[in-house]
């Protein structure tokens, strides 16, 4: 007789396509309430503020480049537990991405990299990556919950 | 883990006399990009002859850089009719959002518990 396991995997992926558009803002949050588990109420707006940000300015990215490719939304769980956002049009830059800091002061309303700053600033373990192909970011969620 | 309704509620209190015109509007839910539209009408509607406006943000749940751009348009329309602004936040993620913004004295936040 076979012997069969109904035990959940203990790693995998999870991938979502989404389009380029604003609407990726909320799908993006409610792929990522559906699949972790956040300790607190507040822990979830940090972590959903940030990819608010990463997922708005790879759609800005997009608008920029005039190209209509999807933005991947991926949750990898298990050795880590981590979202990320890959977007393959131009991205930001590395100095962009490097040069955004907490506490920058300013009055200008459209002011660019201050969702970055943010980003940065609410999930501290944040990364950035950038290649010729486009960007990833890395979201770890240690710190925040756990994927389920 | 809770279940957003993905809206962002409104609700606006004018109080005060005709010396000392006060106004208070009460943002409940998530105040992102999808909503700043919903909220500059509303701050373009408010009277002109307000002297105090205080924005309650205590019940959000998500405030992005779209919205602290809206809530900067907010104070630069009111200043340009005398008015003053005060922004009430609650919450550690609140707090943290208006200090990264650069916000925390322009916006004359304001911490107080829900």
């Amino acid at each position: 007789m076979n012997s069969m396991t109904t035990d959940a995997p203990t790693t995998g992926i999870f991938r979502l396509n989404m389009p380029p558009s604003l609407v990726s803002i909320a799908i993006s949050r409610s792929a990522v309430r559906r699949v972790v588990t956040f300790r607190d109420a507040d822990t979830e707006s940090s972590f959903l503020v940030a990819l608010t940000e990463i997922v708005a300015n790879a759609i800005d990215e997009h608008a920029r480049g005039g190209h209509g490719r999807p933005i991947v939304l991926e949750v990898r769980f298990g050795a880590d537990d981590l979202v990320r956002v890959i977007d393959t049009g131009d991205g930001f830059s590395d100095q962009i991405a490097a040069s955004v800091k907490p506490d920058h002061v300013s009055g200008d309303p459209e002011e660019r990299g201050r969702g970055l700053a943010l980003a940065r600033a609410l999930v501290p373990t944040i990364e950035f990556e950038t290649s010729g192909a486009g960007s990833t970011v890395t979201l770890p969620v240690a710190g925040f919950g756990i994927v389920r | 883990m809770s279940e957003s309704s993905g809206r962002l509620d409104l609700e606006i209190f004018v109080r005060g006399d005709l010396d000392n015109p006060r106004a208070e509007m009460r943002v409940i839910g998530e105040f992102d990009r999808l909503q700043v539209a919903r909220f500059d009408r509303a701050g373009a509607a408010l009277s002109e002859t307000l002297q105090h406006l205080t924005v309650d943000l205590r019940k959000t749940t998500i405030i992005d850089s779209a919205a602290l751009g809206s809530l900067i348009r907010l104070r630069h329309g009111l200043d340009r009719v005398g008015c003053r602004l005060e922004v009430v936040v609650s919450t550690p993620f609140q707090i943290t959002v208006m200090k990264v913004g650069g916000l925390y004295d322009f916006l004359n936040v304001v911490v107080e518990p829900d």
